[in-house]
């Protein structure tokens, strides 16, 4: 951040359904709040601001990709529901605190003159983050030898919770060779003046035991990939590369395995620079920190399919949801 | 029937797997900066140092302001400006400090201040309720704490002769809690050592001691006619000495001591 803007207090942007891809009823409104907080800050402050959404986000996409190992190689079969992924954050991603190095000119509000003017100095940006406290704004302090000389308030929280989650919509179909093809999307949605929200993802998994028959156990190995785009405002990808395991029993399979997955997402917005007066451009690009995970899970099979499952990662995700089909 | 009994069985059972999932399930790593400040570096330490010089020639200053009462516990409010209009600040130091006059040095009983007797002044922030000397910026954001400071200081011996002005050697008492300095994201500790302290002038000659690890800081007030005060900043390291000046009377590093 090279500014300090005026900060007034952000709209209550609390509306959780921002907070799943899914989107529905309020999200537009959700959608433009958040972005007009965002539009107060510069690119280091939104960069920490946001973090545990998009790393949430890029991990919630790829998560609940199977619920059984099983498929089989020629009975053709089709399945269609809706799953819940939520990563549950570390406390400490409720807040963040930086450093930015800066040069003490008129970029952030030192005018020549200024005893400090040309000087070198450090920005200290902290406060909640988009999941901290809804009460409480950030801060912008400009240090110069240690000492703080000029200190601005930023923005507070959105929804205070350590709970991100995402709703996602999927069908598959699957017994064609032994391959099985999912998709995940949710039809476009205008976001108001952020523009569309776009929500699909494509993968393909395979039944390892169409090759070896003799396997005590479902065994799949998969690949898929989803994008998630609000707009030109917030473009994230993700894929992973999975195996998966499964056992059934009468009613219940008991499934697990392992990725090996990524994520990106770049944020794009014009920041509202209260020195200039005029609207500056940004952008970042953040990638994912889960680069792995493991996940064990169970399915009840009662014509429908409701699962529960626990991923373990960089980040623990858990996931829920109900599948129709035959 | 018997499926959907099943179903009533296992699902319960579903559900409270998936809740000792989320139970016992492993936490997440933070992916949220929350870093260290930058390293101090030299001059900032010696500004840190220049800060408390300052604020202890605030300090002393009030001695003359008391008034006559014998024992200070009321708030000192000073305030500077600093810069032209329209890019002004104005700092504020307020705190409470408490006043202990003595008959006979540092073991001689109360006594009132204007005693011929008293000899002996200790100048100290309260430890409970914990009290600092703090520095505030008024500047966009009213009430900004910049810094806070605790003092225990003795004036011994303490003169103050009918008519004159009032004087003193002033050093660290050497009592706890120790003299510190926290001033925006750094602290450090510091040593006043025979500073000679005369009413209504600079202090000094003397020195100040103030460390923030690596840096060691030595400020040495020139006397009591000398708006700025000197300083030496040294490290942990074996590397050369740098020097920078302070002015008294806003506590910032310049160049050439302001005429």
């Amino acid at each position: 951040m090279k500014r300090f803007p005026k900060v007034t207090k952000p709209c209550c942007v609390g509306v959780i359904a921002l907070l799943s891809v899914c989107l529905v009823g309020s999200g537009p409104v959700a959608a433009e709040s958040l972005l007009e907080s965002l539009q107060q800050v510069g690119p280091e402050y939104a960069n920490a601001y946001l973090s545990p959404l998009i790393q949430s986000w890029g991990v919630n996409q790829v998560t609940a990709l199977y619920t059984t190992a099983a498929i089989g190689k020629s009975k053709l079969t089709w399945e269609i529901g809706l799953k819940v992924a939520a990563t549950h954050i570390s406390e400490d991603d409720q807040s963040f605190r930086t450093f930015v190095p800066v040069t003490l000119d008129e970029g952030v509000g030192i005018p020549p003159g200024d005893p400090n003017y040309g000087r070198e100095g450090f920005l200290e940006l902290a406060g909640p983050t988009v999941m901290g406290d809804t009460d409480t704004d950030g801060t912008a302090t400009l240090y110069v030898d240690g000492v703080p000389i000029r200190r601005e308030s930023t923005i507070s929280g959105v929804v205070n919770t350590r709970w991100v989650p995402m709703v996602i919509p999927e069908a598959s179909i699957g017994g064609i060779a032994g391959f099985k093809g999912m998709i995940r999307f949710f039809p476009s949605v205008k976001l108001g003046d952020l523009g569309k929200l776009k929500y699909f993802g494509f993968g393909i998994q395979y039944g390892v035991n169409n090759l070896i028959p003799t396997l005590p156990i479902d065994v799949l190995v998969g690949y898929f990939r989803q994008s998630l785009d609000l707009g030109s405002f917030y473009e994230s990808d993700a894929s992973s590369f999975h195996l998966g395991l499964s056992k059934r029993t009468t009613m219940v399979t008991i499934y697990g395995g392992g990725a090996l997955e990524s994520s990106n997402t770049k944020v794009k917005y014009n920041f509202d620079d209260p020195i200039s007066g005029t609207p500056v451009p940004i952008s970042f690009e953040v990638d994912g920190v889960q680069d792995y995970r493991l996940t064990i899970g169970a399915t009840l099979e009662m014509g429908v399919r409701i699962n529960v499952e626990a991923n373990a990662g960089k980040l623990a995700v858990y996931s829920a949801g109900v599948m129709f089909g035959f | 029937m018997k499926r959907m009994t099943n179903l009533w069985l296992v699902l319960p059972l579903l559900l409270a797997f998936g809740g000792i999932l989320t139970q016992v399930g492993c936490s997440s790593d933070s992916t949220t900066p929350n870093d260290n400040p930058p390293a101090l570096t030299s001059q900032g330490a010696a500004q840190q140092a220049g800060q408390l010089a300052y604020l202890l020639d605030t300090v002393l200053g009030i001695i003359g302001d008391v008034g006559a009462k014998d024992v200070y516990t009321e708030p000192v409010n000073y305030s500077y400006t600093i810069g032209t209009p329209p890019d002004e600040v104005t700092y504020y130091v307020n705190g409470a400090v408490m006043m202990d006059y003595r008959c006979g040095g540092v073991a001689g009983d109360p006594c009132p201040r204007d005693s011929t007797e008293t000899n002996f002044l200790r100048i100290y922030t309260a430890v409970d309720p914990p009290q600092n000397i703090s520095l505030y910026q008024d500047d966009i954001d009213p009430g900004n704490l910049l810094g806070y400071v605790t003092f225990n200081v003795d004036v011994d011996p303490y003169n103050h002769p009918s008519g004159s002005p009032k004087s003193g050697t002033v050093n660290t008492n050497g009592l706890d809690p120790t003299d510190f300095l926290n001033y925006g994201i750094y602290n450090g500790t510091f040593e006043v050592i025979d500073v000679q302290w005369r009413e209504g002038s600079y202090p000094g000659p003397g020195t100040l001691e103030y460390t923030a690890p690596p840096y060691f800081v030595v400020v040495t007030f020139v006397g009591p006619a000398e708006r700025c005060a000197n300083m030496v900043v040294t490290t942990d390291e074996e590397t050369e000495p740098e020097t920078y000046i302070v002015d008294l009377d806003t506590g910032l590093l310049v160049e050439t001591c302001p005429e």
